[in-house]
Order: C-alpha cells, then structure tokens, then sequence
C-alpha cells in the first residue's frame, strides 16, 4: 500500500514538474516575442488621438468587438513601451489560469481535492497552449488585439459568477450579479466567436433550471436579459453592418460548391485530431485519474448522470465547440482562408469539457482504477512519461523548445532590438528625413511569429507606414527594396 | 422571485440601458451618421430622406460638391474634404480610408462651412509622406502644401501615375 501512496507521490511531483517546465517555455517565448507591425498600428490612434476617440471611432468604423476595442487603447505599446511586450503575453498566460481556477471553484469541492484546483487550473492551462491549434495567435502574434484567447476568460468569470451565485446570498450575491453582467458584456464583446457559446450555456443554463429549480432559474434570467442587450448592441453598431454587409459579400459567392456548415465540421475535426488527439492530452488525462476518486461536484446531478446522459453531454460540448466558429465564417470566412486562429478557443471549450466528463464519468471506471493504477511500476512510468510528452509530443512545446535551441527565437529579439537602436541613433545624430532599414528576419520561430509583415518595395505599405508613423521617422526601409533612387 | 433575484434583476436592467445610450451615441455621433448616409445612398438611396433631415442631406451633399479640396491646419492636422459626386467607389474609398488602421482611424468631422472633413493628426510635414503613401491608390485626394512631393512621385511610379489621372 505504501508503494502506492509513493507512487502516487511520484506523479504528483511530475505533474507539477511538466507544468513548471511548460509555464518556463511559455515565458521564454514570451520574453524574445516582439510586436508586430498591426500592434503598432493598432497602438497609435489611442496615442495620438486619444483613447476615447479612438474607441469610439473604432466602434463606429471597424468592427463590433468592443471589449477588444477598448483593452488595445491600454495596451503597454500605446504608452511607449514596446521593448516590454512580453507582458501581453504573460498577462494572457494569467488571465487564462485565473480564470480556469475560478470556474473550476464555481463547481469542484476543494476540500477532497488531493492535487489542489490550483494546479489542476495550471495543468489545464500548460495543456491547453501546448496543443492549441495556433500558438502565435493565442499568445504572440497581435497580441495587444485581446481577441483571440480573451474570449475565454471573459466566458469562464461569467459562468463562474452564475454558478457561484447559486449558492450565494445578500450582499455577496449582488457583487457576483454585477460581476457576472460585466463578464458577460465583455465576453460578447472579445470576438464575435463566443456568441454562439454564451448565448448555448445561457439557454442550457434556463432551460435545465426551469423544471427543476425555480429560484436558480430566476438568477439566470438577468444574464439573459444582458445577454439579449448586448446582441442588440453588437447587431445595431454602425461598424456591424458596414463590415458584413458590404466588403464580404455574399454567403453564396464565398462559399461556391460547399458551404460553411461543411467547411467548419471539416476543420474542427482537423483541429481536434490534431490538438486533442494527442499523447500529451491523453497521458495528461491518465495522470488525472488516480486523483478524481476524490473530487466532488458541487452540483449533485452532475455526479449521479447516466451513461447515456453523459455521452449526451459530451456531444452537446463538442457541438457547442463547432458552433463557436460559425458566427466568424459566416461573417467573414471563407474556404480560401484557413483561420486556424478561430479553432483555438473552440479546441479550448472542446479540451475543457473532455477533462469536466472524465471527472463526471468518474463513477463509472472505478474498477478500472483499482486495477490500473494500483500498480506502483505503472505510476512511475506514467511519472516519467508525461514531463517527456511535453517537451516531445505536444506541438507547440517542442516548437518552442525548437525554436529556442535553434537561436531562432534570440534571432528575432535580436533583429527587433537591432531596428529600435538604429532608430534611436538616427533621430538622435541624424537630421530628417529619417529613413531607417529592417533587415528581415529570414527564419522567424513558427512558435511565435508569422510570415508576412513587411514586404520588399513597400509590398504591404500599410505595415511599413505602421512603423513610420509609431516611430515617428519618415520611411522604414527593406534591404532588398530597388524602387528608391537614394 | 426572491429579494436578491430581483435586484439582480434591477442591476441587469440597469448595463441593459447602458448599452442602449452607448449604441444611441455610436449610431449619432457625426461619423457614424456620414457612414449610415453613404451606406444608404448606395444600398437604396429612397431611404436617405426617411433617415435624415434635409439639411443634413443638403450638407453632406454640398461637401462632395466643394472646391476647396484640401486644407493644411497649423495644428499638425491634415483636413481631407470629399469633392465627387458619391459614387460606389467613393464609398469604397472612404471604408479603405478608415480600415487603414497605420496612422490612426482618421476623425471625421463637419468643419464651419459645413463640410465633412476627415482628419488625420500627424507629428510634422514630413510624415505627409507616410500619408500620401497609405493613399497612393485614391484619385479624389489633392495635396497641395508638400514641399517634397516632386520627389516623392519621382521615387513612386505607382503614385505618380495615380496622381495624373486625378
């Protein structure tokens, strides 16, 4: 009995290490991660227009992710900081496992939790950005946007706030209501991906309640009431109806012999073999059980489903996944894009909710814990395994890990760093103009960076003017441009 | 209903109504109302005098129709004000002129005369050219206080070229 208990100990120790060295890989990428010339872009109007007019007129041009909208006009480039870029991506990382830990809280007993909700939040958290489709949208690339990760934290502090709420009462009720709202409203408004996922886990949320619980029916019906004015508010933007409508065309013509139902199953499917279907996952999972005998729902129903209703459940989490990606294609995709980015927070609800009926499903593999996991050989194999699928297996790990070994990823810090001196120096010693060259990258880490920010001969001169005009110098030059004469 | 659920309920009500006057301001600012007047003139141009007083339409039309095309501000700002006659290419222009998110999203006001004017805040005339950069493909937009643009549409073939048919 006491191998066991050791054995135990051995996993716990590996889970704990797999998470610290998948937390360090994801810092070091994060430290050698520039921002890339729509960062700079975006960082310019709240600095030199203010962070009001930029807001709104984003609001009334652009588009409707008002949440986004109004976290960019903060971000640490609009204050100059653009050599403390790192901390978008840290701040993402934290945002992600907070709010992991919250949710986890609003519905796991903590007091029988052997391994503790925080490092089953951490692990979920490492997981997660180690398969996550696009790892440089979900952390790196454009990360002063706030729209491709936050969508998740956003949609767990609300569901958070609502499950909490159930068992809450007075004063502490009404901080969770408000709480709550606002989660909601920020969540609607991160990205047009999580309309279909807040207004499901509403309706499942009503619908569920209604029959059994009247009371918990009426404090969900307020989220829904907020739910209703923030489709309102996104659908009657001025900026909503200017971008569907008229730059995308139609439906029809962007999806020519097909149809976005069927490219959406497709890709989802492509992701999740490729994220979920994975070694890592699995061995990550297996690591879980020996410690869920133990974890508790708060909720009871949830521990006493059928089979049958939690293969349901598990369907209805999958499907719910897919819908995510739907309000995206049908609102600006097509099947000539490939936006791997979309899948990103649908693979996280899909990942989530495998780890949630794993726990639920507990009851019905017993035996089998008994059997497996009662073997000392077996846990200390598992122990030296999962730290070794991360650095090996998982994609995204070993292409950090790749990349760092390669110098790829001090390469890219460097060539930034290199352009931010130059600048310095010639608007330091220099009269105007003040013409600066970008020698390019030429293997940028695929772990964080993607191709395509600035071309020879101005190319892409949008990019080029982003860097002019967030520098302040007159031209940002391409070693290999030929169309100057000087 | 309990007492909590109710003022959950008050609460919900409340950021409900929030959200109204921040979509009531959004819809009535003066740029949203010159991106809804050029979106209606080109979705179906009956709608434009259910939507808008006729003032408003005689000034947004009169602001295509001016002459005075370009005016250079000493407070670092560039004013671009609309001369053709609204075309779909003119609204397509104005989308591309907003979407062009390097040098900020340009503020789109009404000036004293009544014209709309769009605004670009820059640091110096020397960035005038990372504008007329970001605009090389519009042939509605004039500059006319550049000390450099002979030089400029020497080095740019493209944009001279764009220049000539303006």
């Amino acid at each position: 009995m006491s191998s066991i208990v050791q054995g135990k100990e051995n996993l716990f120790f590996s889970i704990r290490l797999t998470t610290i060295i998948g937390l360090l890989l994801l810092i070091i990428a994060a430290y050698y991660c520039p921002p890339n010339a729509e960062d700079l872009a975006l960082s310019i109007a709240p600095r030199n227009q203010g962070k009001a007019t930029s807001i709104i007129n984003l609001l009334s041009f652009f588009d409707s992710r008002y949440t986004a909208n109004v976290l960019h006009a903060f971000n640490p480039l609009v204050w100059g900081f653009f050599n403390e870029f790192y901390i978008l991506p840290l701040l993402c990382i934290a945002s992600v496992f907070f709010s992991i830990r919250f949710f986890l809280g609003s519905i796991l007993c903590k007091e029988n939790c052997e391994i503790g909700l925080w490092w089953i939040a951490l692990i979920i958290t490492i997981t997660y950005f180690g398969i996550v489709p696009s790892l440089p949208f979900s952390l790196f690339y454009m990360s002063s946007t706030f729209t491709y990760t936050y969508p998740v934290v956003f949609w767990l502090l609300w569901t958070g706030c609502l499950l909490r709420s159930y068992h809450s009462m007075g004063l502490n009720h009404a901080l969770l209501s408000i709480s709550g709202f606002l989660f909601l409203i920020f969540s609607f408004g991160s990205s047009e991906l999580f309309i279909a996922i807040n207004g499901l886990t509403l309706l499942t949320a009503l619908i569920l309640c209604y029959p059994i619980n009247k009371q918990r029916f009426f404090i969900a019906l307020p989220y829904f009431l907020v739910a209703l004015a923030c489709l309102a508010f996104l659908y009657f933007m001025p900026s909503q109806k200017f971008t569907s409508e008229k730059i995308y065309g139609d439906l029809d013509e962007r999806y020519k012999g097909s149809n976005f139902i069927f490219s959406s199953i497709t890709l989802f499917g492509l992701a999740w073999v490729k994220s979920i279907f994975n070694p890592f996952v699995a061995l990550v999972m297996l690591s879980f059980i020996p410690f869920f005998s133990r974890l508790r729902f708060k909720f009871n129903f949830l521990s006493n489903l059928k089979r049958i209703e939690i293969m349901g459940l598990f369907f209805l989490i999958q499907i719910s996944s897919l819908l995510i990606t739907w309000p995206y294609m049908i609102a600006r995709g097509s099947l000539y894009e490939h936006p791997v980015y979309i899948f990103n927070v649908a693979i996280f609800i899909s990942m989530l909710g495998t780890f949630l009926i794993l726990v639920i499903s507990n009851n019905y593999y017993i035996q089998l814990q008994k059997n497996i996991f009662s073997n000392n050989k077996f846990l200390n194999i598992l122990s030296i395994l999962l730290p070794i699928s991360l650095l090996f297996l998982s994609p995204n790990y070993s292409l950090v890990l790749s990349d760092w070994r390669s110098g790829k990823l001090a390469d890219l810090h460097k060539y930034h760093q290199e352009l931010y001196t130059s600048i310095a120096t010639i608007k330091k010693h220099t009269q105007r103009p003040w013409i600066a060259y970008f020698p390019q990258c030429q293997n940028p880490p695929a772990s964080i960076w993607l191709d395509g920010d600035l071309l020879p001969n101005r190319q892409n001169q949008d990019w080029n003017s982003a860097y002019e005009v967030y520098f302040d110098i007159d031209e940002l030059r391409l070693p290999e441009d030929t169309i100057f004469k000087n | 209903m309990k007492k909590e659920n109710f003022i959950a309920l008050i609460i919900a009500l409340f950021f409900s109504c929030l959200l109204g006057l921040t979509l009531f301001y959004l819809n009535n600012n003066p740029q949203a109302l010159l991106i809804n007047t050029v979106r209606l003139i080109f979705s179906d141009s009956r709608n434009i005098k259910e939507h808008f007083a006729p003032s408003f339409i005689s000034q947004f039309q009169n602001a295509y129709c001016s002459s005075n095309i370009f005016e250079s501000k000493p407070d670092n700002e560039i004013c671009i004000l609309f001369q053709k006659t609204p075309s779909e290419f003119m609204a397509l222009k104005i989308f591309k002129a907003y979407n062009t998110s390097a040098y900020g999203w340009p503020k789109i006001e009404m000036n004293q005369n009544g014209n709309f004017q769009m605004i670009y805040t820059i640091n110096s005339n020397q960035n005038f050219k990372s504008v007329l950069y970001g605009h090389s493909n519009g042939d509605c937009l004039v500059f006319d206080s550049i000390s450099n643009v002979c030089e400029l549409i020497e080095r740019k073939p493209n944009f001279r070229m764009l220049l000539q048919e303006s």
